[in-house]
């Protein structure tokens, strides 16, 4: 750790705590990300059949119970505000991206 | 057995008769932070209610008398009671109740007097540097407690519980990677059917996406369910199998019936009130002969439904969730009867219908 300087408020906080554990590789999903289903770009057939139509559909659906984190913001934890549309079908150019905060 | 049968279908003849006395409603969420109380047969929206603290209600539970709904809100961390004749707020239960955890609901229902509310909670504590998952519980409120409901009794629960229901003894059942049956009073809990843990000859461990509550009209859960037939060759696309799991509600017995192939996802299923057919729905709508099992008849939808639900007198099917619409069938020959748009189309997400009388 004497060759890792911390850059970010995260980081000095971690610094300056007693208790800080080892990282360790995830034994179990925890939090939020209780799914590791694929994403929106194929079915479980290979195909693209039983995907949801439109992708819109199934949007909020996999946002608000955190069910593809890794496809949409999380809605649960850090982004509950997250492009909040109406008729996603009709206003999906209006949806956005999200960035991590310090 | 047959004599339970006819008795329950009996008792669920008495209960179905006295709907149609009263009138029928659909409650339906949408977000951000709307209740809808829908005339389904006049297909117009006759109330909406704002949630509070709502980003996208979840869960809901209409109270045996059909005077209050029980939301999931608050980014999952808090139930509240709303009156569906004037959307006062009368009950609230604040599931972070022990220090320093961040808890979501994944499961709700209500004792069958209405007295109780079940709530299956997942807490977390989150750490600076990593996120601890505590245990998961059952976290028992009394429905009079207020706008500041504390729990009266908790216990434990296995993970990966997603669906909770109320069958009408007052044992509370539970689907995760097995079904299970849980005494509300002592909190022992056990096995009332295995699922990853089953032992059906030849069959692959199911695979199920149960998170729709299709009891309201029926008496009875239900809900797609998927496996290998391992015995079958391994180019035979016939081996992937789609089955109907459900669970009498009136007499807690389990059942399970093969119907097809797996030739699409279904998300969801509802029972016919004479159980001779049902329904399930995704991106296609399908009617399942129940009596010899097979696809009766498959229609495509418009676009994906999550939820399939249906009307007291079994006229209609109803799907619904995802966008802004509830699409409605004949459940004779799904032809398409109306629709209900909820105003602005607002997306409903994963949020759930519930079947009224009032």
């Amino acid at each position: 750790m004497k060759h890792l300087k911390p850059l970010n408020k995260k980081a000095h906080a971690l610094t300056n705590k007693e208790d800080a554990q080892e990282v360790y590789a995830m034994q179990t999903v925890v939090g939020c990300t209780t799914s590791t289903d694929p994403g929106w770009e194929v079915d479980p057939f290979g195909g693209v059949a039983s995907l949801c139509q439109p992708m819109e559909a199934d949007l909020y659906g996999c946002s608000d119970p955190c069910w593809w984190p890794a496809a949409v913001p999380d809605t649960v934890n850090t982004y509950p505000d997250w492009s909040n549309l109406e008729d996603t079908r009709k206003n999906w150019r209006k949806l956005q991206a999200v960035f991590p905060e310090d | 057995m047959n004599k339970i049968i006819i008795i329950s279908m009996m008792l669920w003849g008495i209960t179905l008769s006295s709907f149609t006395s009263a009138k029928e409603y659909m409650v339906v969420g949408a977000r951000p932070d709307k209740l809808y109380v829908i005339d389904i047969k006049a297909r117009t929206v006759e109330k909406t209610f704002t949630i509070p603290d709502s980003n996208a209600p979840q869960n809901i539970v209409i109270s045996p008398d059909g005077n209050i709904a029980y939301v999931v809100t608050n980014q999952l961390r808090s139930i509240v009671g709303i009156e569906l004749e004037n959307g006062a707020v009368v009950f609230r239960a604040d599931l972070d109740y022990k220090d320093d955890e961040r808890t979501w609901n994944y499961g709700i229902d209500l004792s069958p007097d209405g007295s109780e509310i079940y709530s299956y909670d997942i807490p977390s504590k989150i750490h600076l540097d990593r996120y601890e998952s505590l245990e998961p519980r059952l976290s028992v409120f009394k429905t009079d407690g207020g706008l500041e409901a504390a729990p009266v009794r908790e216990f434990p629960l296995p993970r990966r519980i997603h669906l909770l229901m109320t069958a009408k003894s007052g044992a509370l059942y539970a689907m995760g990677w097995d079904f299970y049956k849980v005494d509300v009073q002592t909190g022992k809990y056990e096995v009332a059917y295995p699922l990853r843990n089953w032992t059906q000859k030849n069959l692959s461990q199911p695979d199920a996406l149960a998170f729709w509550p299709s009891w309201d009209n029926n008496g009875i859960f239900s809900t797609p369910i998927y496996y290998v037939q391992e015995d079958m060759a391994e180019d035979n696309m016939e081996r992937y199998r789609t089955g109907l799991l459900s669970l009498d509600l009136e007499t807690e017995e389990f059942d399970m019936v093969d119907f097809q192939g797996a030739p699409e996802i279904l998300f969801s299923s509802v029972f016919h009130p004479d159980r001779k057919t049902a329904y399930a729905a995704y991106n296609t709508l399908l009617k399942i002969d129940l009596d010899k099992p097979h696809t009766a008849k498959r229609i495509d939808l418009d676009h994906t439904y999550y939820q399939t639900d249906i009307s007291a007198d079994g006229k209609e099917v109803y799907v619904g969730g995802t966008a802004c619409d509830i699409a409605i069938y004949s459940t004779k020959d799904l032809s398409r009867l109306g629709e209900v748009a909820l105003p602005g189309c607002p997306d409903m997400g994963a949020t759930v219908i519930r079947m009224i009388h009032k």
